[in-house]
């Protein structure tokens, strides 16, 4: 090239086809008489094809045990780095912080995902959700604000082993013998887990604990015949573990439901999502407030 | 233009409402963003090759504007300021599509999905395997990773892997478009003398 050639960033433009109309024929006029340039436009030409093929080379999401490289990272998404792609992007990094997320990113996957991601969400021309699906969205939350809710999505054995745990725990507290526990369906990993078991008393307990695209559901429903007239109150008492940040420490108790005098069936139910491992333990009893050891002892 | 603190409070402040049961603050939150959630659902579509249709995109829409929302929006009310609430947003929302990527891998949905994604070097010769892209991919990450500093990389790789426009990465790097073009320039010279790849290429394709 000559110091009449093109600047190396003009050939490139022209190259990917990003030259302006004047300029390109300018350039195509420049490289018919210019054999340097002409090979300089081939092989950026070359490359470029070569870089863009390479694009669609990604190991993809879908294939093999593991999801793509990209999508591991801890459980709250990050890669731990402590870096804020957004506040990258919007320029509140100073200097040295912008030098440094700029270094990391360069070499972190997880990091440029994130990156290009929302660099991608602040274009004027991102794609924008119709509002009916908004609208859905609310009216599912409102009607399910008064719901008790808490959370599981894995750790279905724990679930079941705190479930048998309960049954022994039902009868050492309220003297009622369980007639007939059937525990159908019940799979390691795989919900849904269901349980069914009914006591001298006349009560009959069902339960299942699903897993679905929201996360892990628990519905049950406690049955007594004749409707004594005695109050009953169902609690669920969880431990788990949090993650990702969708997640909350959790160790307590949720409930309690009262059957009330008279009534013949109690349903409750308890959503909850993406917990380590969950055990719960369910009660029964004439208590109100089922309480804890501790009160019972002195009751 | 809104300072940083400034709207770091407005984040802060729309939190807690939510998080107090304000269903007012959920329009608000939607209006500011619902292009975020989105946009984030359509990148991993994209990335992955996952096979979305719009209506499995408006129902990751759904699961994840839920998921932020629900019992008085408790995923934001673990939000603890270190980093900005839009990147906290992204994180949820993009955990909620690869959840979905890893259950259909569970079910065994893989194939499909696989053949239905677009495979430009498949329609260009018809002749390059997948094994083949791979390999490619492999060699130029390497050789970006070996010759290129770190702006270069990351321009290049946005560029041209993540088909970000020169504006969008001028924007983000705080470069003019000329200056990220004479750096890209800059870097593909360096790819060049590396590796050969261009030349690699074009005997590759004839």
């Amino acid at each position: 090239m000559t110091d009449h050639c093109p600047d190396g960033a003009l050939l490139l433009a022209f190259a990917e086809g990003r030259a302006t109309s004047e300029e390109a024929r300018r350039l195509e006029a420049h490289a018919a008489e210019c054999p340097r340039c002409a090979v300089e436009i081939e092989a950026l030409r070359h490359l470029i094809d070569a870089l863009r093929t390479a694009e669609s080379g990604r190991p993809a999401a879908t294939s093999g045990a593991s999801v793509a490289p990209g999508i591991s990272g801890r459980a709250d998404g990050s890669c731990g780095c402590g870096f804020d792609a957004w506040a990258f992007l919007d320029g509140s990094l100073d200097g040295d912080a912008r030098l440094a997320f700029e270094m990391h990113a360069a070499g972190c996957a997880l990091c440029r995902e994130e990156l290009s991601d929302l660099m991608a969400a602040r274009r004027q021309d991102a794609p924008v959700v119709a509002d009916g699906a908004v609208t859905a969205v609310f009216e599912r939350l409102r009607r399910e604000r008064s719901r008790v809710v808490f959370r599981i999505s894995e750790g279905a054995l724990q679930f079941v082993e705190g479930w048998i745990e309960s049954a022994a725990n039902f009868v050492a507290r309220t003297g009622f013998e369980v007639r007939e526990p059937a525990f159908a369906g019940v799979r390691s990993d795989e919900p849904p887990v269901t349980l069914h078991w009914e006591s001298e008393g006349g009560y009959m307990f069902d339960c299942e604990l699903t897993s679905g695209p929201a996360g892990s559901e628990l519905v049950g429903r406690v049955l007594r015949e004749g409707a004594p007239a005695t109050d009953v109150s169902v609690a669920l008492r969880g431990t788990s573990e949090p993650r990702g940040p969708e997640s909350v420490d959790s160790a307590g108790r949720f409930g309690p439901w009262h059957l009330a005098e008279g009534a013949s069936e109690l349903r409750f139910e308890a959503l909850r999502l993406a917990t380590g491992s969950l055990a719960v333990t369910l009660e029964i009893g004439a208590d109100a407030a089922v309480p804890d050891e501790n009160d019972r002892s002195g009751a | 233009m809104t300072g940083t603190s400034e709207r770091d409070l407005l984040a802060r402040k729309l939190v807690k409402r939510l998080v107090g049961g304000d269903e007012a603050a959920w329009e608000e939150f939607v209006t500011r963003y619902r292009r975020l959630i989105f946009s984030a659902i359509h990148r991993v579509n994209e990335r992955y090759g996952a096979g979305w249709d719009a209506i499995q995109m408006e129902e990751l829409f759904s699961d994840s504007l839920y998921k932020l929302l629900r019992h008085d929006a408790r995923s934001l009310a673990a939000w603890e300021g270190r980093c900005r609430l839009e990147t906290w947003i992204y994180r949820i929302v993009r955990n909620v599509c690869i959840d979905r990527l890893r259950r259909v891998t569970r079910r065994g949905e893989v194939h499909e999905v696989d053949e239905e994604r677009p495979d430009p070097a498949r329609q260009e010769s018809g002749a390059k395997g997948r094994s083949e892209l791979i390999d490619l991919r492999l060699s130029l990450e390497q050789a970006i990773d070996d010759v290129l500093d770190p702006r270069e990389a990351l321009a290049v790789r946005l560029i041209y892997f993540e088909g970000h426009t020169y504006r969008d990465v001028a924007d983000a790097i705080d470069m003019t478009v000329g200056a990220v073009s004479g750096m890209v320039y800059r870097a593909l010279s360096k790819l060049r003398e590396v590796g050969g790849i261009a030349r690699e290429r074009q005997e590759g394709t004839r």
